[in-house]
């Protein structure tokens, strides 16, 4: 039997291990690179920056009050960014505001991201009686005005930076839930995960095995928009004046103090939302590239 | 081409689609002709360009593909240089309608079927809508559907399956087009429904003089309902003739080669070696040089990797191959990895010799009048309806024999298998395994000695997880042999079950469909289970793959002595592969005997009816009738008495009054009326076969 010069075509990509396929499909991937990238820098900002900033976020020195960036007229290379109202330093200010955007963004989403999709997982795998619990509970917590209800908790229990990250967690499971509990019920009812309950497999072993893997892809995509999502609710809770409080450098407080000046001071605004809208653009870029990368269906 | 003046012209047709990874030609070169009145298959395996064919001939390919041809022509249309608007306004919907697989899909849910079926009549016609209306009354009533007028109310979810394709097909007949294009019509309804949809398309279009072209994977469809047949393989026509030359004397090594794939009792022995195709269709990227079929074929010669076949005409068939006469015999029979006895199995015999599905052994797994009732609520605060699923089956599963379950979809099947699972828990009645109820077994337990095959090999993989984690899975779970080891003994399953070991670390996404349903099959045996339940492990597979997976199947039986209950709706898989059948209707066993009772003097009007509904590979038989009412019935409203009843030719009174009981002929069971008599002499026989049950 000759075999022909045509199957050659499949062997080439059985050859290299999936660890190698793996590296091979990340380096092609721009998104991923360029978010990675983004939030690699925004990581290390955030750790290292005490060495990185010029002055001290929070020295106060009245007499250098609003000094415009260098590239405008009247900068000077001693405050790159210039300074804020009360004359402290903006660049070093914004270096230890991606700390705090960060902290919060992974925080509240890691939070959010356990609690929506551990009810979401089990009201799609068990359905009935679990099912209706749970969704009463979601549509309580979609009627709920949220940034409201925020504002209330945080006033309530007092403005602290754990305190933020607990709220925004709490109250931001709605789309994991909604996502993993549909995803859920359609897994449910492929054969694979009746295969494994006819290994034997418990309900935990399909739920970890079967389902969870194939949910994935869905949660690494909300995980990232929660994030973006997280940092811009503490910008406004920290804008709304709820948020962290005043010495401690926060992009959503940056914009709230420059708010006054905002026609005569641009930068004092556009800076920190320049900050925020990198952050959160890298952070989608890295969900997609994540998402892509690790889809079975684009293992070829 | 010869025939010039034909109604349907195609002359060397080819389709371009620009892609990432270069240029496909899934359709190289297509060129045939069609009269009116005449109707031409077009079959091959999935990937062969049949689809885009037709798709190509009807302006509707994706926006980036070429259509390139000599000659594409419709009576006096030009289809060539038509821009799409003129194709849109005369051709499409009007003089040429289609036909698709999917009834289910292919139906818009949001509008009434009147609305769906008027449209294209007052859009392409002008027609007033009474005109339409009363078109539409008339052609549902012809394609056999009740009560027409009151059904133009109705949206497609309230119509059944084989409603559906009716409704599709009169659709297809609104404006009087000269060309119908069937793409699969019937690839998703049951053989009953089948037969009838194919009879009604098959005279439809003898009546109106219609050109059709029916694409299909099936051989037997095209072998009954079409004039001419042409081959495709790899985006070309390797072989075109009139229907009873191509199938009496096949001459291209591919159509031989597909031919002996099907188990058809009229050309192979059940439960012999089905003839198969090695490899995999090749890539359509790119050129391909020499013949495309060289690389799978028994016949090719040296040349035929590096020069294109000549077209050879004999008679009427035209084929592409370099033997000039054609080839006798496929000679690809028995390609199949001839497996050293390797180590999974060789530590086995000693304790399980291969085992005769005659042997009686006893039973292994017995179902004793199980019931099973589902609970349907529609909405808050309708009441709960009762579906029974399985109303009172009683089968036994022999050592090392294989039982067929037949039934149309709906019949209970799948749910008996859940039952025997373990997954899905009874209202009354007990499964035994080896005299233990399964209800007091732990699932690890059953799981050891009960495994499944499922019928999507899509869907019956985790596709996180690589074909290696997957079949290593159980062995994980069980905590069977040390972890260390556990890989060697996944690569001798996988050498069993003939999949290449470097396909350890791929994922299901990477591997062919028949390559996945082998990996599901090693997952099944790699703890040695007694009883394999196979819920149509084929129905999704090419027949090139399908006679594959039948000869593994059949393989693994001999070597490590599996009992299977065979799930399907596939009579010539059963024929095959069966020693015992049983057939259900509507949660009951109707019939059960063994295979040769079955096929030979079934008893029951049912099976009977199913018999008529296969279509073999006999060109001039025609289509059958199979006398059936039209649809299976809603599993929700199970007509009074004998649930059959409503679709019976033989019903009589007592049939929708009175419940037929289970009747014994030896070891035979048959459920109806018409045996009430022959049944009460052997009552006696009743008892023994009970007890002994």
């Amino acid at each position: 039997m000759a075999e022909g010069t045509l199957p050659a075509v499949q062997e080439q990509t059985e050859s290299l291990s999936p660890r190698e396929a793996l590296r091979i499909r990340i380096w092609n991937h721009r998104g991923l690179k360029v978010g990675f990238g983004i939030l690699c820098t925004l990581a290390v900002i955030a750790l290292l920056a005490p060495v990185l900033s010029p002055h001290d976020p929070y020295d106060q020195i009245l007499a250098n009050r609003l000094i415009p960036p260098v590239w405008t007229e009247g900068g000077t290379w001693e405050y790159i960014l210039g300074t804020d109202h009360l004359g402290r330093d903006y660049l070093s200010r914004l270096l230890y505001g991606a700390r705090v955007s960060l902290l919060i963004g992974l925080g509240a989403a890691s939070i959010s991201c356990v609690i929506g999709v551990t009810m979401g997982v089990c009201a799609g795998y068990f359905g009935g009686r679990f099912d209706q619990v749970i969704n009463y509970i979601l549509t309580c917590q979609l009627a709920l005005p949220g940034l409201l209800f925020v504002l209330t908790l945080v006033f309530l229990i007092g403005p602290s930076l754990i305190v933020v990250i607990c709220v925004i967690g709490v109250l931001n499971w709605a789309l994991f839930l909604v996502v993993t509990r549909s995803a859920t019920m359609q897994i449910r009812q492929l054969d694979y995960v009746t295969a494994a309950r006819a290994l034997g497999s418990s309900k935990r072993q399909v739920i970890l095995y079967d389902v969870l893997p194939n949910l994935l892809n869905q949660i690494i995509v909300i995980f990232t928009l929660e994030v973006g999502g997280a940092i811009l609710a503490e910008a406004a809770l920290s804008f709304l004046g709820l948020g962290v409080q005043a010495p401690t450098p926060s992009w959503g407080l940056m914009i709230n103090e420059g708010r006054s000046s905002m026609f005569f001071r641009p930068w004092l605004v556009i800076l920190p939302g320049l900050a925020l809208f990198v952050t959160v653009i890298g952070a989608n870029l890295m969900g997609d590239g994540v998402r892509d990368v690790t889809a079975p269906e684009n293992r070829n | 081409m010869a025939q010039d003046n034909a109604f349907l012209v195609v002359d060397d047709l080819r389709v371009d689609i620009p892609m990432a990874v270069g240029t496909v030609h899934p359709v190289r070169g297509v060129s045939f002709t069609l009269e009116k009145g005449e109707a031409i298959g077009i079959v091959g395996e999935s990937g062969s360009g049949k689809s885009l064919t037709s798709l190509a001939i009807m302006g509707l390919l994706p926006k980036t593909a070429a259509r390139t041809a000599t000659t594409l022509r419709l009576g006096s249309y030009d289809l060539l240089g038509m821009p799409d608007k003129d194709m849109a306004a005369e051709i499409r919907g009007n003089r040429a309608s289609m036909i698709f697989q999917e009834p289910m899909t292919s139906l818009n849910p949001v509008y009434t079927v009147g609305r769906q079926l008027t449209e294209a009549m007052i859009l392409h016609r002008d027609a007033s809508t009474a005109e339409a209306t009363d078109r539409a009354v008339y052609l549902l009533e012809r394609v056999g559907i009740t009560a027409a007028a009151s059904r133009l109310g109705q949206y497609p979810h309230q119509l059944s399956g084989g409603q559906r394709q009716r409704v599709m097909i009169a659709m297809a007949l609104m404006n009087e087009p000269e060309l119908i294009i069937a793409d699969e019509p019937t690839t998703a309804l049951d053989v009953t429904i089948q037969a009838q949809i194919l009879l009604l398309l098959s005279e439809i279009q003898r009546e109106l003089g219609m050109a059709m072209i029916l694409i299909t994977h099936d051989l037997g469809v095209v072998a009954r309902t079409t004039d001419k047949v042409a081959v495709m393989y790899a985006g070309e026509m390797v072989e075109t003739g009139s229907t009873r030359d191509l199938f009496n004397s096949p001459k291209h090594p591919y159509t031989q080669a597909l031919l002996e794939c099907i188990p058809d009792p009229t050309l192979v022995e059940p439960g012999t070696r089905l003839g198969a195709i090695p490899g995999i269709v090749p890539s359509l990227i790119g050129d391909i040089h020499g013949c495309a079929f060289a690389g799978r074929c028994g016949h090719a010669l040296d040349r035929c990797m590096v020069e294109a076949p000549p077209v050879q005409t004999v008679g009427e068939q035209r084929f592409r191959c370099v033997h000039e006469t054609g080839v006798t015999s496929a000679g690809t029979t028995d390609f199949t990895e001839e497996r050293a006895p390797s180590a999974f199995t060789a530590g086995e015999n000693g304790e399980r010799p291969p085992v005769q599905g005659d042997d009686a052994n006893g039973s292994i797994l017995a179902v004793d009048n199980v019931h099973c009732d589902f609970w349907v609520k529609k909405g808050l605060f309708s009441r709960k309806r009762q579906l029974r699923a399985i109303d009172g089956v009683t089968l036994d599963l022999a050592k090392g024999e294989v039982l067929a379950l037949v039934g149309e979809s709906g019949c209970g099947k799948t749910t008996l298998a859940r039952i025997l699972l373990g997954l899905q828990s009874v209202d009354s009645g007990e499964v035994t395994l080896d005299g233990m109820p399964l209800s007091h077994t732990h699932p690890k337990d059953i799981a050891r000695r009960i495994q499944p095959i499922f019928q999507d090999p899509y869907s019956s993989l985790n596709p996180r997880k690589t074909i290696g984690q997957t079949i290593r899975r159980p062995l994980d779970i069980h905590d069977i042999g040390d972890p260390a080891t556990r890989p060697e003994m996944v690569q001798e399953v996988m050498e069993l079950v003939g999949l290449p070991r470097r396909m350890y670390h791929n994922y299901p996404s990477q591997v062919s469909g028949g390559q996945r349903q082998r990996v599901a099959i090693a997952r099944a045996i790699i703890m040695k289970p007694e009883v394999v339940i196979c819920d149509e492990p084929t129905s999704a597979l090419d027949v090139s793959v399908q006679s594959q997976i039948l000869n593994l199947l059949l393989d693994l039986r001999d070597q490590l002595g599996l009992t299977y209950l065979l799930i399907t709706h596939d009579l010539a898989v059963v024929q095959h592969m069966a020693s015992r059948v049983a057939v259900m209707y509507l949660g009951k066993v109707v019939e059960m005997a063994d295979r040769q009772t079955v096929f030979e003097s079934s008893r029951h009007p049912y099976t009977k009816a199913l018999l008529d509904s296969v279509l073999t590979l006999t060109p001039d038989a025609g289509i059958p009738d199979n006398q059936m009412g039209h649809s299976f019935p809603n599993p929700l409203e199970i007509p009074t008495g004998c649930a059959f009843h409503p679709r019976c030719s033989q019903a009589m009174d007592i049939c929708s009054a009175a419940i037929p009981q289970e009747r014994w002929f030896d070891s035979d069971l048959v459920r109806c009326h018409l045996h009430n008599d022959a049944a009460e002499d052997s009552e006696s026989v009743h008892q023994t076969a009970a007890t002994s049950a």
